[in-house]
């Protein structure tokens, strides 16, 4: 395995997922057939608005789901393993010990009542290590962080910390139960601009440091040119392209991707105004039977309403889910898809 | 250090509320229509017992000069003499409150009994059939009135069944437990119905909450994200309200203790209007006063101890 | 999603109810007995519940059924009497408190500090002991420490409502205080007060009830819950349905009364999303 350098060691499959919600007697299709894989040492990203699943397959990885769901289908092969057949016991040995997750907003993440030394050591419980081996370990884990006089805040309360020495905090408590694959929810959306500089610095430094794998949650195409190696574009639960980041950004092929790229701000067409992309996601409950993202495409076809395109390969490694997915080869300048379905090329 | 010094502080906020609390009871209690001395004594009483009760309660000194010296009495514990019992106010408060605070304790006992448990399964189990019949009877518990209850207990345990004594409290420290069981079960039941509710309510926003999910990412076995994560944190909120109803508890020895027939400071409070002994009452409420202010001052400090995010200022 | 399933409100309906028929019951009592209420009959002295009398008689034989029947308009009264004028006079200060804030509110709050000196029956039983006993005292107690949790809670909105943008721009517009008060911040605060004030009548005509219980409220041989239960006290072992019944009344429009609290707060919160 180890001489297939191209796609290096897979450390987590994901093959067909769906997950469901159910509230109100309704049903919610809240991802719908994802497949991915995760190797070594790399850096995955999720990217999508909020509310089209990413943070819901994120947390299908280790079953943290809200009781009201449900997988009916799917494989979550971990090392191998299936993580939705495992008994109970064995999903814990796997939670925080071999995937670990942060999340948005370390205020309400971390238990406010409890010390940062105290959600840390839990990390080591089950572990034979000593008192003074789980000191060492956690200033260890503080300092790696970049948190000065770890002695010191290691009896904190999360509300002591400032805004991003939180979130750095909860990376260090994280990271102390040596994860191999770290998942990163929304990491920097609650920072201001510099912090959210140094957090992904962290993250990718850290990463290096640990060899870790990670998959980054972010609605920010930025975040994502910053950190990931490789990208799942998702819209009303369904993956519409992925690719290495730098096709991606370079040759889009979805409209949605396309649309998102081009809504970026443009640090060379100083007077472009901010493109958003207009009208909204379908509800997860009434999705259409075709192309989710047909009523707001600007290059819909009849075959969009009715049939739901599939993800296709269209070059090693970038697969796309648009029955005109040439459309866009060579398509230039911004696209911007408002509620008309209007498209200025 | 921090704490020393917000006692203190709070010691000293307090002074102010407590001299108009006590300027008010003496007011109130002068307010009272008719000649005290008349009043306590009985329209049959001669002229000169009248005048030497008057002169006994100081009651022909003027309005300052009865205020300084309740002030001084205050200070020195002698809150006059009791007509009904011939002794001194503050030995008649002393020999009857130890019955008043024991049933104040076991029902905060069996108040915690009641509530805490089922309050934490109806939260887990919200909407579902342990949750449905847990909130039904909460609902119950808050509509029975004690002095209701208390009394079907008694004819169910103690004059049908037998098994419990149907009042008073007997001599040896055994009895008073034994006579205490039905009493403070009966306060129990109406406070633990508003803890339930409280406390289900708590473990519902935090079992949904982020470091909840947080704690179950890390791997935490069940045991430990409930006691640590979930109950923890729910049971903070809970703690301080279980300490206002205490002094809610502490006020309802007034109904308890009458259908149960304690010789506590409650069924004093009570005899005493009637009697019209008001020195005892002015020092009941007082006391009554004083108690309520240690307990919401404990409750503060309790609260800074259980939530770091609380100040103490 | 705009289509949103019109959920009968289960606590809300049942509560609803049940208050209804106690009001049925409070208007026509006679509708549904023959007896006085307050005939005495030697011949019929501790009667135990029998086709004539169905809740037994008392000491004096009183028919109990048409005692707890002709109660339910003094303990309804009672329970909405003591909890209205608290209501207003609350909220009212809660209002004046949390929106001038300032000087007004901390000497409001020291107000309110004094008054939460006294545990609700200690105070009550004070006033009782200066107006001596009777109705009226115990509008008066219930009154006096009835107010200081509608001010502490409508408080506390006002001070989150009166920060909202649509105060702010009607302070800018130079609207006076009073049209302020009335238009924006009175119908965003008054349902909680409305939602507590459910579940205060239930305190309202418990410690009502107690109050008469322990010979402070209402006096005999007026009929009410609370004076038939202590009545029966002596009588527990031989005529155990003179407390029962009164009892069972009271709990039920009780627990109604906690219903509608119950389902008017679903409303709200569900509102609220």
């Amino acid at each position: 395995m180890s001489d297939n350098i191209n796609t290096g060691d897979v450390l987590l499959e994901v093959k067909d997922l769906n997950v469901r919600f159910y509230s109100n007697g309704r049903e919610m299709k809240a991802v719908n057939g994802v497949s991915f894989d995760i190797k070594k040492g790399e850096t995955f990203g999720f990217v999508g608005e909020s509310g089209c699943g990413k943070s819901t397959t994120s947390r299908a990885i280790i079953r943290l789901l809200a009781e009201n769901a449900k997988i009916p289908s799917g494989e979550i092969l971990y090392k191998g393993e299936d993580i939705l057949k495992l008994s109970n016991d064995k999903l814990r040995k796997i939670r925080g010990k071999e995937i670990g997750m942060i999340f948005q907003e370390p205020m309400t993440a971390l238990n406010p009542v409890l010390t940062i030394k105290a959600q840390m050591y839990e990390q080591f419980i089950g572990t034979d290590m000593t008192k003074e081996q789980k000191e060492e370990r956690a200033i260890e884990m503080l300092r790696l962080v970049g948190i000065p006089s770890p002695e010191k805040r290691l009896k904190e309360y999360i509300h002591q910390f400032s805004g991003g020495m939180r979130q750095r905090a909860m990376i260090a408590i994280t990271l102390a139960a040596n994860p191999n694959l770290l998942i990163a929810d929304e990491p920097t959306t609650a920072l201001d601009v510099t912090i959210q500089d140094q957090i992904i610095k962290l993250i990718n430094q850290i990463k290096g440091q640990l060899g870790m794998s990670v998959l980054l949650i972010t609605h920010d195409l930025g975040v994502v040119s910053q950190m990931c190696d490789r990208v799942a574009v998702m819209y009303a639960g369904y993956f519409v392209e992925t690719a290495d980041t730098l096709t991606l950004f370079t040759t889009p092929r979805h409209p949605y991707t396309k649309g998102l790229i081009d809504a970026l701000p443009s640090t060379e067409k100083k007077n472009s105004s901010l493109k958003p992309i207009k009208g909204s996601a379908p509800s997860l409950a009434e999705l259409p039977e075709g192309c989710p993202f047909a009523p707001r495409c600007p290059f819909k076809e009849e075959i969009c309403d009715t049939a739901l395109p599939e993800m296709t390969e269209i070059a090693p490694g970038h697969m796309v889910r648009c029955h005109y997915h040439e459309k866009l080869i060579g398509a230039e300048g911004l696209i911007s898809i408002d509620e008309e379905g209007d498209n200025n090329v | 250090m921090d704490v020393l010094n917000y006692i203190l502080k709070r010691i000293l906020q307090m002074i102010p509320v407590f001299f108009i609390v006590a300027i008010l009871i003496f007011v109130l209690i002068r307010a009272i229509p008719g000649d005290p001395a008349m009043v306590m004594l009985g329209e049959r009483a001669t002229a000169e017992s009248l005048a030497a009760l008057r002169e006994k309660l100081g009651l022909n000194e003027s309005y300052l000069t009865q205020l300084i010296l309740y002030f001084k009495g205050i200070f020195t514990l002698d809150l006059g003499d009791s007509i009904k019992f011939s002794m001194p106010v503050t030995d008649l408060i002393l020999s009857r409150v130890g019955t008043t605070i024991w049933l104040t304790i076991m029902s905060t006992f069996f108040t915690i009994i009641f509530s805490f448990i089922p309050g934490y399964i109806a939260g887990i189990k919200k909407d579902k059939l342990p949750d449905s019949i847990i909130r039904v009877i909460a609902l119950i518990g808050l509509s029975v009135p004690a002095f209701w209850i208390g009394l079907v207990l008694l004819t169910i345990f103690a004059v049908r069944l037998k098994i419990l004594p149907v009042s008073g409290w007997g001599d040896t420290i055994a009895d008073h437990f034994i006579g205490l069981i039905l009493p403070s079960i009966t306060q129990a039941i109406g406070v633990s119905a508003v803890l339930i509710r409280n406390l289900r309510s708590n473990v519902i926003d935090i079992k949904n909450s982020d470091y909840v999910d947080y704690a179950k990412s890390k791997g935490l076995s069940h045991l430990r994200i409930s006691s640590f994560h979930i109950v923890r944190n729910a049971l903070i909120p809970t703690t301080t309200l279980l300490s206002l109803k205490i002094i809610a508890m502490f006020g309802g020895s007034i109904v308890i203790e009458n259908v149960f027939t304690l010789p506590g400071i409650g069924a004093l409070l009570v005899t005493s209007i009637y009697a019209r002994d008001y020195a005892v009452v002015q020092g009941i409420i007082i006391m009554f006063v004083v108690v309520v202010m240690v307990i919401n001052l404990i409750t503060d400090i309790l609260y800074s101890i259980l939530d770091p995010r609380v100040k103490l200022s | 999603m705009n289509k949103k399933p019109i959920k009968i409100n289960v606590s809300l309906t049942i509560g609803i109810i049940i208050v209804g028929i106690a009001v049925i019951l409070a208007l026509f009592p006679s509708a549904f007995t023959s007896f006085d209420p307050e005939a005495i009959d030697s011949q019929a002295m501790l009667m135990a519940p029998s086709s004539e009398h169905i809740f037994g008689t008392d000491n004096y034989g009183r028919d109990i059924f048409s005692r707890v029947i002709y109660s339910t308009r003094i303990d309804l009264f009672i329970g909405v009497g003591a909890m209205i004028v608290p209501f207003f006079i609350g909220t009212a200060v809660g209002i004046i408190s949390g929106y001038y804030g300032g000087k007004v509110d901390a000497f409001l709050m020291r107000v309110l500090d004094i008054f939460m000196a006294f545990p609700y029956m200690v105070l009550a039983i004070a006033i009782v002991a200066i107006t001596g006993a009777g109705i009226k005292a115990l509008f008066i107690s219930m009154w006096l420490v009835g107010w200081k949790e509608y001010t502490r809670l409508v408080r506390s909105e006002v001070l989150v409502v009166k920060n909202m943008e649509y105060v702010e721009a009607a302070k800018v517009l130079g609207y006076s205080d009073l049209r302020i008060i009335f238009r924006s911040i009175i119908p965003n605060v008054l349902s909680s007060a409305i939602v507590y004030g459910a579940s205060d009548i239930v305190m309202c005509m418990m410690s009502g009830a107690a109050m008469s219980y322990l010979g402070l409220g209402v006096q005999a041989p007026t009929p009410e819950w609370g004076a038939i239960i202590s009545g029966g006290k002596s009588f527990l072992s031989v005529a155990w349905w003179i407390t029962i019944f009164p009892g069972i009344f009271l709990v039920v429009t009780g627990l109604g009364f906690s219903l509608i609290g119950d389902g008017l707060s679903d409303r709200l919160r569900q509102k609220g999303r």
